[in-house]
């Protein structure tokens, strides 16, 4: 009996300290998440990293479909931006732009849908000439 | 006799614990309890580098690591949910980046969770992208 009864106040015991211990760990404990990771950086450059792979693919296949002849222009490239981010405004724009500046300022405004690509080309041979 | 106070320490270990996990749940970020110097992560308060949200009662919000300032923007709050609208620069986001000019806006989410009095959990959420953080509060 008194054995019996042993048994049943440190189960208890050890249902409480499992409760404390289960309700002391955060959640965070159970990410497997690297803490070192910035936060908001993390996600802004994530973002910006995976958005840039895809712009670029989609100039690519632009730029390839322009190159065969095939398929009309419906207003730009790209698609536009949707949600994520939006180009700001360069407040500082460097005062001497190198042709690999240039040529990426074009790509962003072809990008935009600032310019059409008759432009985009004309502006980009002119700095390939420039070179 | 022991058999009494073992089960009282019990109760009252079981009850601590589910006292404070009910207090823990109860609580919600206001505008009022939002405002402040949030640390992130492991970082310490006292860490020049560690990366900080400073959330201002003007309704301004600024997030700095290694001692720069990282973002600047605007903040609201709404059903737990924090949304930003910042300006930042890419290239001194990341390594990859450094070639990007200029600033580039950003409009970011972070839904809270696990709210007390001086810290909450957040999950930031921008097109695909996520990232977890653990915000606690800065006192100074």
């Amino acid at each position: 009996m008194k054995f019996t009864s042993s048994i049943t106040t440190g189960s208890m015991v050890l249902a409480g300290v499992l409760i404390a211990g289960i309700a002391s760990s955060t959640p965070a404990h159970a990410h497997s998440n690297d803490w070192a990771t910035p936060f908001l950086g993390g996600v802004m450059a994530g973002h910006i990293l995976t958005r840039f792979g895809e712009q670029r693919q989609q100039q690519t296949q632009a730029m390839q479909e322009m190159a065969s002849g095939g398929g009309g222009y419906g207003g730009g490239y790209g698609g536009g931006y949707g949600g994520g981010y939006v180009p700001a405004p360069q407040y500082y724009a460097p005062p001497q732009l190198t042709p690999q500046q240039q040529l990426q300022q074009l790509d962003q405004l072809a990008a935009g849908g600032y310019i059409t690509p008759q432009q985009y080309q004309e502006r980009r041979q002119a700095i390939l000439n420039g070179m | 006799m022991i058999r009494t106070i073992r089960l009282m320490v019990a109760a009252a270990i079981a009850g601590a614990a589910t006292c404070g996990e009910v207090s823990a749940q109860d609580e919600s970020l206001t505008d009022a309890s939002l405002v402040g110097n949030w640390v992130v992560n492991l970082g310490k308060c006292s860490d020049a580098n560690a990366e900080f949200i400073t959330f201002s009662k003007n309704g301004a919000v600024e997030s700095m690591r290694n001692g720069r300032a990282e973002a600047a923007g605007f903040w609201k709050l709404e059903n737990d949910r924090i949304y930003l609208n910042v300006l930042a620069p890419p290239a001194q986001l990341d390594e990859r980046l450094k070639d990007i000019k200029g600033y580039y806006a950003f409009k970011i989410t972070i839904a809270t969770f696990d709210v007390t009095l001086d810290s909450f959990q957040g999950v930031a959420v921008l097109g695909d992208q996520t990232r977890y953080g653990k915000l606690t509060r800065c006192k100074s």
